[in-house]
């Protein structure tokens, strides 16, 4: 190889060289301490002995409030992904229907949640749903006081109790009504821009073989979204698991009363940073690492089933 | 396709109740936003008189008071609102321009490598990397 093709050959390395190096110091370098800091105990950043796996077996035998975050996030992915998506698939194929008026309009209205970012909803939210003076108290107590003054025989225990304390008795329903709210038109460009490409010939030639909206729905519709639809679902499945700023925002930084809100992002958090045992914490990081990476095996084999 | 009567009502009435939904908070954050301390709980959106009812706007509650204390009294540590804002512009500004320089990189590369036209770069020295 002559010293001109050497040189040549090795432009497109020059070239990738600054990425490769910031990936390097603030990727790569982070990661694999983590994977070393796993295995350690601290105690601030600077002590650490070598324990093994312990972090690991403490972590599934003895530590009650990882697995307390572990159901509470369960709860959370399947009640937010069970309305949530199918609320979005839904928004969508109105939107998507060629007599819709204002498409631009709806579509601006129901992405705008996305643009505020999940402190800001926590903020709202969190004055939304304040016992005694928030809206949501305030217009459910209305709403019954008014059932009570017009259905005779109302019972009062019906009327609604302006003191409940949402993020504190109901941190989850709290959590997953939040994140609807900002979410769902995020997920509903998703499948929108998916049902803009399904065939219009193949609509119409199942309409001339006598499928109704239904059968149209599930046998052409729904198979041609389901690449973006389990993309959708794994994004939604990721992150409901990464939850941090709105249960540590809206419920507080100890997940509230009987621990309802606290998710293992969280519980990371806590470990980490507040009693100071990083491994532990990147413990804890690689198992939510290593269950997110097995999620997204399923979803690749899902949807693209027959193929690797 | 034979259109009924009702269908304009199906279509509009739920994305109108779910406008609605999306934008109760918005617009509960637009009058916070012009409210005092004093009377940001006195009623569910506008301020209202003292035992009124929930419709009996209390004009004098409103104030762009929060506005004005946001750029001359708000201190966020030792900085001011303002600073935040040009830190939260600067961060902006430079992982767009290099999040697009470093994708629009990428992309040329692996373009230029899955092209038939190579020239001179080997076809595995050009993917050696990717």
């Amino acid at each position: 190889m002559s010293a001109k093709s050497r040189r040549n050959a090795l432009i497109p390395y020059l070239f990738v060289a600054p990425f490769l190096l910031s990936f390097g110091v603030f990727v790569v370098y982070p990661l694999a301490q983590s994977i070393v800091l796993a295995f350690m105990q601290t105690n601030g950043p600077k002590t650490r002995a070598f324990v093994g796996l312990d972090n690991f077996s403490w972590l599934f035998t003895q530590d009650p409030d990882f697995w307390k975050s572990v159901i509470n996030i369960i709860i959370y992915t399947a009640g937010s992904m069970l309305i949530q998506l199918p609320a979005a698939l839904g928004l969508a194929l109105l939107l998507n229907r060629k007599d819709i008026k204002g498409r631009g309009f709806w579509r601006m209205i129901f992405f705008a949640p996305i643009l505020v970012g999940l402190v800001f909803v926590a903020i709202i939210f969190g004055l939304l749903f304040a016992p005694n003076n928030g809206l949501i108290n305030t217009t459910l107590f209305q709403t019954t006081l008014m059932f009570d003054r017009i259905i005779p025989f109302y019972p009062d225990s019906w009327i609604f109790d302006l003191e409940f304390r949402w993020t504190a008795e109901f941190a989850m329903p709290a959590m997953i009504i939040a994140s609807f709210w900002m979410y769902v038109g995020f997920n509903m460009i998703y499948f929108l821009a998916a049902l803009q490409n399904v065939s219009r010939d193949l609509m119409e030639a199942a309409e001339v073989d006598g499928a109704g909206p239904w059968q149209r729905f599930l046998n052409v519709t729904l198979p041609a979204i389901r690449p973006i639809g389990t993309f959708v679902v794994l994004l939604s499945f990721i992150g409901s698991v990464q939850l941090f700023e709105l249960p540590y925002l809206l419920i507080g930084e100890d997940g509230g009363p009987g621990k309802k809100g606290l998710t293992p992002v969280m519980h990371l958090f806590a470990k980490g940073f507040d009693a100071g045992d990083l491994g532990y914490a990147s413990a804890i990081g690689w198992l939510i690492a290593m269950v997110l990476f097995a999620v997204a095996l399923v979803q690749k084999k899902l949807s693209n089933p027959g193929t690797d | 396709m034979r259109k009924r009567w009702w269908t304009p009502f199906a279509i509009y009435i739920p994305l109108g109740a779910f406008a609605l939904v999306t934008l109760v908070p918005f617009a509960y954050l637009i009058f916070s936003a012009f409210k005092t301390k004093e009377t940001f709980f006195s009623g569910p959106f506008w301020p209202v008189e003292d035992g009124g009812a929930w419709w009996a706007v209390d004009w004098a509650g409103f104030t762009i008071g929060n506005f004005t204390r946001l750029w001359t009294d708000v201190k966020i540590g030792e900085a001011s609102f303002l600073r935040a804002v040009l830190n939260s512009f600067f961060f902006a500004s430079v992982m767009s321009a290099v999040g697009t320089l470093g994708a629009r990189r990428w992309a040329a590369t692996a373009w230029r490598c899955s092209s038939s036209e190579a020239g001179s770069l080997s076809r595995r020295s050009c993917w050696g990397l990717w």
